[in-house]
């Protein structure tokens, strides 16, 4: 199949694509593909989903005194000998 | 060079951000206090040798990883670095997608998606091996770029990439276990 090494071409690319570390020259050639290839749109319209889940679900709200925290401990020990 | 008068003013800001992060090293919310704390007294005492208008999040980054690193590797005696097996490209969507794309299974694919609630991601984040771990939070979780988290993790950028990468594959592979025993997900035979 003439465009199967493309795709895996592609596939092999995804996440350089998506994290935007990638030459221009590349990113070109990888939108060329997708534009005509539905599998691998679909497949890198996923990753990105993904990457976007991980992101919204994988941070924590510190809590609300952490920074007053910070300071008081700063201002306690900014002054100690370094350990 | 940085004053350090203005410490508090310009780096305080990101404490909320470090704390999650350490969370996700920790896995535990008083350890995490404890790191960035401890974090945050380095730094100051250091801020002088910062770099006025360079990357004063990714110096404290930095300072975090080794700080975390330093304290639990003296717990635990042994660098984790481990190995994670290979894992094929496109792991959670090959299990999950219909390879022709049709609309339907699309929105399905992200039902799945959804139904992973924050602490299935979380868990999922936590159980990665540490060398792993550690770039996919830098990245998808803090938005550092490559270059970024090579000089936090003072490590190569192949090394990054390559972590990196891998470290996301074995994330899906999880969360894909997870589905499975939920019955969220129907296994597929393979074609």
């Amino acid at each position: 199949m003439a465009t199967q090494h493309k795709c895996d071409e592609a596939v092999e690319q995804v996440y350089f694509f998506l994290d935007g570390e990638m030459t221009w020259y590349k990113r070109l050639r990888i939108r060329r593909h997708l534009r005509r290839c539905s599998p691998c749109h679909s497949a890198f319209e996923f990753e990105a989903r993904f990457m976007d889940v991980v992101r919204r679900k994988g941070a924590e709200p510190a809590p609300p005194e952490l920074i007053d925290r910070l300071r008081t401990f700063l201002n306690e020990h900014r002054d100690d000998a370094p350990a | 060079m940085a004053d350090q008068a203005d410490f508090e003013r310009d780096a305080l800001q990101f404490a909320p951000q470090l704390y999650s992060a350490a969370l996700r090293m920790t896995r535990n919310p008083a350890d995490a206090e404890d790191v960035v704390q401890e974090t945050y007294l380095k730094a100051y005492r250091a801020y002088h040798t910062f770099q006025a208008g360079t990357n004063l999040k990714a110096w404290l980054y930095r300072i975090l990883t080794n700080t975390y690193i330093n304290r639990y590797r003296k717990q635990q005696r042994r660098p984790s670095e481990v190995e994670l097996g290979e894992l094929e490209d496109l792991y959670l969507y090959r299990r999950l997608g219909d390879p022709g794309g049709s609309g339907a299974s699309r929105s399905a694919e992200e039902e799945v998606l959804e139904q992973f609630v924050d602490a299935d991601v979380r868990a999922a984040l936590e159980a990665l091996p540490e060398n792993f771990r550690l770039p996919v939070l830098y990245a998808d979780v803090e938005g550092f770029s490559y270059k970024e988290i090579a000089e936090i993790m003072e490590i190569p950028i192949g090394t990054v990439m390559s972590r990196l990468h891998r470290g996301r594959k074995a994330l899906q592979k999880r969360l894909w276990d997870l589905a499975e025993q939920r019955g969220i997900a129907e296994p597929r035979t393979p074609e």
